[in-house]
């Protein structure tokens, strides 16, 4: 008996024991995810301004979160659901399929397209959607479905229906150029141009709410402050002190500005409230302090000052006014940018003689360089999902704009057709 | 006033032989006595005090004795018991062969003085012809010395015969002492032996104890090796499964802090039976990405050993939370 009871007891022992068991896991793949975006069926052979799926795909592999599979390599071409082989997607290593209908109708003048979002794994599908633009709206309809696919499989919001601003240089003949700064998708295309100048514009800043930017323009033959509202392209200029008027930057209410201005005698940081036009002078130091930026709460700004013989960045809260240094590796950190989460700061690193966007995590003071594979860059600016960073940097003779995710993964080039292209700004979410 | 007498004679006879005890040269079974008494009553205290600690010793092991099938026990069992038998035969032998000793020792302690006994009779005869032929001589010499001598002789004779006679009866008499003795020991030597062997018994149950518990200890360290074995090998199995599993896990952005807890079912051939969410992060997507990286393995690395697949691999638990 003694026995029997013995053994049931080891055995209890044994299942418990054993029901623990738990297995860890703690990293993911380096890859990204694979996902097959089908070429969407146009049964009726309809005319197309744009190729909707391939705009899909492309915006998915540039966020780099995405490994889409080439056309070609694809077994079969479903356009519904029932349509699709989970097994071959499966030996094709696919997580997911993009399948998709487009029609058109003459009376509208529109078209509508269906997409449906398979999980390969669980055979199901995870989103479907009926959309409907008319020709001129494709691409954004395209960048509305890259944003839903992207956010349904991430869980973080897309930002391919958002905007850069940024500002290009054109030498027109030997002593004049062409400044001109312009807004397009944040794929680079559909861009148009808000204004021009022979003198040189800087430092684009968005409104929070996304209608209007901010820049410092030579335009009346010295420096001054502007804001231009990009609909309907008026433009106000917001400062024009004796000496620097520059680096503007949007609170996050955008209710005031932070600037750079000379007016006392030296750079320092002054914020503006824009209602009733009071300056609020933050920084005293007869060091140069410039490229202010505010935390995402709005309490505190960052920005770069030479106060220690070299530039470095420092972190001030506006009503204390007190500066705290914050970057201590390298001879050179400066204009930086607060991650959206607040956690971390991007700026401009100087090491080996070359300059690379860094960022330091501001709880650890961990410190790394997220553009190993470019020189020279500069600006860099966050897309507001807070995963990407488009900065410029010189490839070749002229400069361009990259992007760079903020854990140093993917990067890609901006196509550009016009000279050098600087000063690049990520707009907030637009609607 | 007979019986008085007979009272005081049968008194001065015990008397009588105790002191001829007393008064023989021959003190060996003085001696022997008291120290088999003392090895008696050495033993009886010794085995009353160890009385008290032997059922202590049962408490704890069978605690301690982790057993695993009920085959393995039969045969332990049943091995222990023949192992237990031939001890006890052992002891028997043993109390045997010990008794036997015993039995010839006093066989030939008692042939002994009935040797001494009778040698001193056969001087006391020799001695009593001498004396008659002497006697018979000086009575030829002299008559009235001889009739003198003759009372004195009967009356020597006599005292002689009743010497003799007492001595017959000491000698009766010790010897009914020395059959109480033997019959003593004999009885004493019973319970020795009755003492002796519950000893042997119990020392049987020590034994029998600490075998088995011997057998226990053997057992569970087997047994460790057993589990050792099997947990390396669970071990191999895991790591080889997480990182399958790490293969297939495209962790979502901003996923630091999350936690998902998986619980996985699979079939023998390692394929997926089922996935269950079993702890939610809070956050869908990342779920649902733990919950792909799962089903994203095509096949789970799993033993062929049935046993071992059924007890870790069946269904366990898979936790992702990115560092």
């Amino acid at each position: 008996m003694k026995l029997i009871i013995t053994f049931f007891s080891f055995l209890l022992y044994v299942q418990s024991a054993y029901a623990e068991l738990m297995i860890e896991i703690t990293e993911g793949s380096d890859s990204a995810l694979p996902i097959a975006v089908i070429p969407f069926a146009n049964k009726g052979g309809f005319a197309v301004p744009y190729d909707v799926s391939r705009i899909v795909a492309n915006d998915l592999q540039r966020s780099g979160d995405f490994d889409t599979l080439p056309a070609g390599k694809m077994l079969s071409l479903p356009e519904k659901f029932d349509q699709v082989h989970f097994r071959d997607w499966r030996m094709l290593g696919q997580n997911y399929v993009l399948i998709g209908q487009l029609k058109y109708s003459e009376y509208a003048k529109k078209y509508e397209i269906s997409y449906e979002l398979i999980d390969v794994l669980s055979q199901q599908r995870v989103l479907g959607e009926v959309l409907s633009a008319g020709p001129k709206g494709l691409r954004k309809l395209a960048h509305k479905i890259s944003d839903a696919v992207y956010e349904a499989i991430t869980g973080v919001r897309g930002v391919f229906s958002t905007k850069i601003a940024y500002v290009t240089l054109k030498q027109l003949t030997k002593h004049k150029q062409e400044y001109m700064l312009h807004v397009a998708d944040a794929d680079g295309k559909n861009d148009y141009v808000l204004f021009k100048s022979n003198e040189p514009m800087l430092s684009l800043s968005w409104s929070n709410d996304g209608q209007y930017l901010a820049y410092s323009s030579f335009h009346s033959g010295r420096p001054a402050i502007y804001i231009q509202h990009i609909r309907s392209g008026d433009q106000r200029k917001v400062t024009s002190f004796k000496g620097l008027n520059g680096a503007p930057m949007w609170s996050p209410d955008d209710s005031s500005l932070v600037m750079t201005l000379s007016k006392d005698g030296n750079a320092e940081i002054y914020t503006l409230d824009l209602s009733t036009n009071k300056l609020n002078r933050l920084t005293t130091h007869y060091g140069i302090d410039t490229e202010a930026s505010w935390s995402p709460d709005g309490k505190d700004v960052v920005f770069t000052s030479d106060r220690s013989g070299k530039p470095q960045v420092y972190r001030m809260n506006i009503k204390e006014k007190k500066p705290e240094r914050l970057t201590f590796v390298g001879n050179y950190n400066a204009r930086p940018r607060f991650s959206k989460d607040g956690e971390s700061l991007y700026y401009v690193h100087q090491s080996n003689g070359g300059f690379n966007i860094a960022a330091i995590n501001m709880k650890t003071e961990e410190q790394v360089i997220l553009t190993s594979k470019t020189s020279l860059d500069e600006s860099p600016s966050v897309s507001p999902n807070g995963r990407m960073i488009i900065y410029s940097t010189l490839r070749g003779e002229s400069s361009v704009l990259a992007v760079v995710s903020v854990d140093g993964g993917s990067k890609y080039f901006l196509p550009s057709n016009s000279g050098d292209v600087r000063e690049p700004a990520w707009s907030p979410f637009l609607n | 006033m007979n019986k008085r007498t007979a009272q005081k004679t049968k008194i001065e006879l015990l008397l009588n032989a105790i002191k001829s005890i007393y008064s023989t040269n021959d003190k060996r079974f003085l001696v022997a006595s008291l120290l088999l008494h003392i090895v008696l009553f050495s033993m009886l205290l010794l085995s009353w005090q160890s009385s008290e600690p032997v059922k202590l010793y049962s408490i704890p092991n069978s605690v301690q004795a982790r057993v695993i099938s009920l085959d393995e026990l039969q045969a332990l069992r049943s091995k222990r018991e023949a192992e237990q038998k031939k001890i006890v035969d052992q002891n028997k032998a043993l109390t045997k062969q010990k008794n036997d000793k015993l039995r010839k020792k006093e066989l030939k302690r008692k042939k002994e003085l009935k040797r001494k006994k009778d040698l001193k009779k056969k001087k006391a005869v020799a001695k009593k012809k001498k004396e008659a032929k002497r006697k018979a001589a000086e009575q030829n010499k002299i008559q009235i010395q001889k009739k003198e001598q003759e009372k004195k002789e009967r009356l020597k004779k006599e005292k002689k015969q009743k010497e003799v006679k007492q001595k017959e009866q000491d000698l009766l008499e010790k010897k009914n002492l020395e059959d109480e003795q033997v019959k003593r020991k004999v009885r004493e030597q019973r319970l020795l032996n009755k003492m002796l062997q519950a000893e042997a018994e119990r020392e049987q149950d020590l034994d029998r104890q600490l075998d088995a518990e011997r057998a226990a200890k053997a057992l569970s360290r087997q047994q460790e090796l057993a589990l050792a074995q099997e947990l390396s090998e669970t071990e191999r199995f895991l790591s080889l499964i997480r990182s399958r599993v790490v293969n297939q896990w495209h962790i979502p952005p901003k996923s630091t802090g999350l936690s998902v807890v998986l619980q996985i079912r699979l079939l023998p051939t390692g394929e997926l039976s089922s996935v269950r969410i079993i702890e939610r992060s809070g956050v869908k997507a990342f779920d649902q990405s733990a919950e792909n990286a799962a089903r994203g393995v095509r096949k789970y690395p799993v033993p062929e050993k049935r046993e071992l697949f059924e007890k870790q691999f069946r269904v366990f638990s898979m936790r992702f939370s990115p560092s």
